[in-house]
């Protein structure tokens, strides 16, 4: 996380040439799925913490869902400044 | 010698998932998602237990934490566009990972759900690596976050757009900050099907978002506990 904050400063602030990093980031990012393969086949070792809550789990994500796409689409379209 | 299998297998299954989805282009056939299950499927079918994928498996995951650092990249080309609503963009943000955080830890803990569920739904809006370690630290279930984080992603992709529409969000740089926030990656891959303003803003907000919910979860989730019991 703060390599992440530290690599966009270096270079919005021009002290890391993007074209030293972009080649290596743009690969890392577009295989992003397979590098959390390993991570989600994990839930295997807890499904049986999983299973009894999947209902409260399935509707607390979409509930999340919802309510972030609202709260965030109505607060930019109400405060933006026209173009 | 098996962990250099196992590494093969995972890299074929998501090989051959990707490839699956490039040609069929359905949503249900997310290529994380199905290159997760088809690894479950052969080490139940094979009888492995998960530690011995593991020594192979952390190879991979291994990478995690430079791709975490590497989406610093995508973030500092879109920060040129947050100049001229600066303040309209940090609110609404500020506002949209407080809000992701408390409805998501909120409802599951109202439904009865175990502590340890409920933290895992917390990093539920943002991207699947940052979510892993986001949950790692509040002592959660990283593999559950990283399924929940994708599979939200995929249905915000989805019905995104329409929701926002159908609430009265029309304006561009609206819609791309509402699907990059509340469905990091997928909304994005959405929002730049309806122009370059939502694809760059999508960008933004799902890199903003895992950073400011990365430094508030452990907070909201102590506040939201502590006064729902």
């Amino acid at each position: 996380m703060v390599g992440l904050i530290a690599l966009a400063a270096l270079i919005e602030t021009r002290i890391l040439p993007i074209e030293f990093v972009r080649a290596a980031a743009e690969l890392l990012v577009r295989h992003l799925a397979l590098l959390y393969v390993p991570a989600g086949v994990a839930l295997l070792t807890y499904w049986s913490a999983v299973r009894h809550d999947l209902l409260a789990i399935t509707v607390a994500a979409l509930a999340s869902l919802v309510g972030v796409l609202l709260v965030v689409g109505h607060v930019v379209q109400r405060l933006e400044r026209d173009e | 010698m098996t962990s250099l299998l196992w590494i093969v297998v995972t890299v074929l299954a998501y090989a051959a998932a990707r490839m699956a989805y490039d040609r069929t282009r359905l949503a249900v056939l997310n290529p994380a998602i199905v290159s997760m299950a088809a690894v479950i499927v052969i080490l139940l079918a094979t009888h492995t237990p998960y530690a011995q994928y593991e020594r192979g498996g952390r190879v991979i995951g291994f990478w995690l934490g430079p791709a975490v650092v590497a989406l610093g990249v995508p973030l500092a080309l879109q920060l040129e566009r947050v100049r001229r609503n600066l303040s309209a963009i940090s609110l609404a943000l500020l506002a949209g990972a407080v809000t992701g955080i408390l409805v998501a830890v909120l409802v599951a803990h109202l439904m009865g759900a175990s502590p340890i569920i409920v933290r895992s739904l917390a990093p539920r809006s943002i991207t699947t690596p940052i979510a892993i370690a986001v949950t790692a630290r509040l002592g959660g279930i990283p593999a559950l976050s990283a399924v929940v984080s994708i599979v939200s992603g995929a249905v915000g992709g989805f019905v995104g757009v329409w929701l926002l529409r159908v609430s009265g969000v029309r304006s561009p740089l609206a819609t791309g900050l509402a699907l990059g926030a509340a469905a990091h990656g997928l909304g994005t891959a959405r929002a730049a099907e309806e122009g370059e303003v939502e694809r760059g803003s999508a960008g933004l907000a799902m890199g903003v978002m895992g950073i400011l919910t990365a430094l508030l979860a452990p907070l909201v989730v102590a506040i939201a506990l502590h006064n729902a019991r």
